[in-house]
């Protein structure tokens, strides 16, 4: 799918602060409209055929500007793409029209087993190849651009060719798709395997970063050393602020989510968190001016 | 450097199986060894799908207790690993591995029980439909009702047990009352799940509801129903059984064979 450019940003999405939709808060966000800019669904809990839940989808997507957000399509397997698991993203599309889909760099498959994880592809130009054909297979099947998001990562393999900044900025220019970048996993990957943050966000390239997401962490301890996991099931920690902030003089506003997968608090502490994020959003804006 | 593929199968064996000396060599210790660096990827991975079946089957994880559920389920994984990108799919072969592995034990009725949870969460997501208005059969001439198939609603679906599976789910609810206790030896019983305004109702049915509905759904036309019924139940009245379910509205369509 590398035929002429494709329009790159974030389509109809808000440069605003949304929310990760989850099925406890459908009834709040439908008795009353809040003040939420934007949702972002995980497509997988709507694959549904029928039902309240996917009914309760198409409801706030009148009310709501919608993301839709793959945990399972496992771009980086080299298992053949699930034409099934496709087709079902495919038909949500149709029904929910959302403003951008993203999905994961990374695999979660492999000789037909999930493992329904994200898990770390080596940085190597044979992974590089196959991630881009398998994007641009998406992109074709779905005839849309999607934005693909860096994963947190707790090991590195010992033949990496490439960054994963530069991995992903590859990536993006091969198959001209979005980026997704959150900027919690970079602050944990970073804290992981010892990289500067901060370079991490300048080496990808600003004009295919369409979203970002933050979301809070958790530290492990092994023996003397630490690591930092990726559980979305607390508050956005103050560095990764920083570095939020830093991302958008970077790349300027874009939409913003914020991610709280367990743990899940009450909606006004998720609109708590996306009203601080829009304060630096307002920030970037008037800097920007 | 393994290629891509065979890097992907040692990492899937290395955390499903515990094969983790299959990749050892490829990943960068960095002070905390391999090993243990898989590890936390093998949580991960048995978090999820633990959390899965935790939400599709809360009535045998609350019967089993924590403990057992959490190793049941991750022998289970091993055994029956995902095969979809999907979780919700991976309860699927849940009720059969529990009753392969309960069978002549006094937990037996686990099985039966998870698979009333399994057609819960199936009629859950099922696909919208509306019952059938039965006066649109006016104009089919009498000589081809025999020819008639009709089609169950997709949102329904019906076990049959030897236990009396309704007692038990309903003694396993978060508001049910503690001190109710439910006889195992008080005979069979036979559900029907159906969603009605978005939630799952579950309903004693008779023996001929069920073998009405299994003719139905296997798409037998009416006279071979009619046969079938015959065969099973030759003391029940198929007509009535019919029109009963037509008014549980658990038919939703007709064709006419030609």
């Amino acid at each position: 799918m590398n035929a002429g450019p494709r329009v790159l940003g974030s389509g109809s999405m808000p440069a605003h602060a949304g929310i990760g939709l989850r099925a406890q808060h459908h009834d709040a966000l439908l008795e009353q409209r809040h003040e939420v800019n934007w949702l972002e669904a995980h497509s997988e809990n709507y694959f549904a055929d029928g039902g309240a839940q996917l009914d309760h989808l198409l409801k706030l997507r009148a009310l709501y500007p919608l993301s839709l957000h793959g945990v399972g399509l496992s771009i980086g397997s080299t298992d053949p793409l699930n034409r099934e698991h496709l087709r079902k993203l495919k038909r949500l599309i149709e029904r929910s029209e959302p403003a951008l889909v993203s999905e994961h760099l990374s695999w979660g498959s492999a000789g037909g087993v999930y493992l329904n994880d994200l898990l770390p592809l080596p940085y190597t130009e044979e992974a590089l190849q196959h991630m881009a054909a398998r994007v641009n297979e998406v992109q074709d099947f779905l005839s849309r651009r999607i934005l693909i998001e860096n994963v947190s990562s707790y090991l590195q393999f010992n033949d990496a060719e490439l960054t994963e900044w530069d991995f992903l900025a590859e990536l993006a220019q091969r198959t001209q798709c979005g980026l997704l970048i959150d900027v919690n996993n970079i602050y944990v990957s970073a804290r992981n395997h010892g990289f500067d943050p901060k370079t991490y966000i300048e080496r990808v390239p600003r004009d295919y970063v369409g979203e970002l997401h933050l979301a809070g962490h958790s530290i492990n301890r092994y023996g003397e050393k630490e690591i930092l996991i990726d559980t979305h099931s607390t508050h956005v920690c103050a560095e990764v602020w920083q570095l939020y902030s830093f991302a958008l003089e970077t790349y300027g506003p874009r939409p913003t989510l914020i991610e709280w997968d367990t743990d899940i608090p009450a909606l006004p502490i998720l609109l708590g968190e996306a009203a601080q994020a829009d304060r630096y959003l307002e920030n970037a804006r008037a800097l920007a001016a | 450097m393994h290629s891509l593929r065979e890097l992907q199968r040692r990492f899937v064996s290395a955390l499903l199986w515990e094969n983790a000396g299959l990749l050892t060599n490829e990943i960068t210790a960095d002070g905390i060894e391999p090993v243990q660096r898989l590890q936390i990827y093998r949580n991960n991975a048995r978090i999820g799908f633990l959390t899965a079946l935790e939400t599709t089957f809360p009535v045998v994880a609350r019967l089993g207790g924590k403990d057992w559920f959490n190793q049941t389920v991750w022998r289970y994984q091993q055994q029956h690993p995902s095969f979809s990108g999907d979780l919700h799919h991976a309860g699927e072969l849940f009720a059969d591995y529990l009753a392969r592995e309960l069978s002549g034990s006094d937990y037996e009725y686990f099985a039966d029980v998870a698979r009333l949870e399994w057609i819960h969460q199936e009629v859950l997501i099922a696909a919208d439909s509306t019952p059938l208005d039965f006066s649109s059969l006016q104009s089919i001439p009498a000589a081809d009702h025999a020819k008639l198939r009709f089609r169950i609603a997709p949102a329904a679906r019906w076990v049959r047990s030897r236990f009396p599976l309704l007692a038990i789910w309903q003694a396993n609810q978060p508001d049910a009352d503690e001190t109710t206790s439910v006889d195992l030896g008080s005979g069979p019983s036979n559900i029907v799940a159906m969603r009605r305004n978005d939630h799952v109702e579950l309903r004693e049915c008779s023996d001929a509801e069920c073998v009405m509905l299994q003719a139905l759904a296997n798409n037998l036309n009416l006279e071979a129903a009619a046969a079938r019924f015959a065969r099973d139940l030759p003391d029940d009245d198929f007509s009535a059984t019919l029109l009963q379910l037509a008014q549980r509205e658990l038919i939703v369509d007709f064709s006419i064979d030609k």
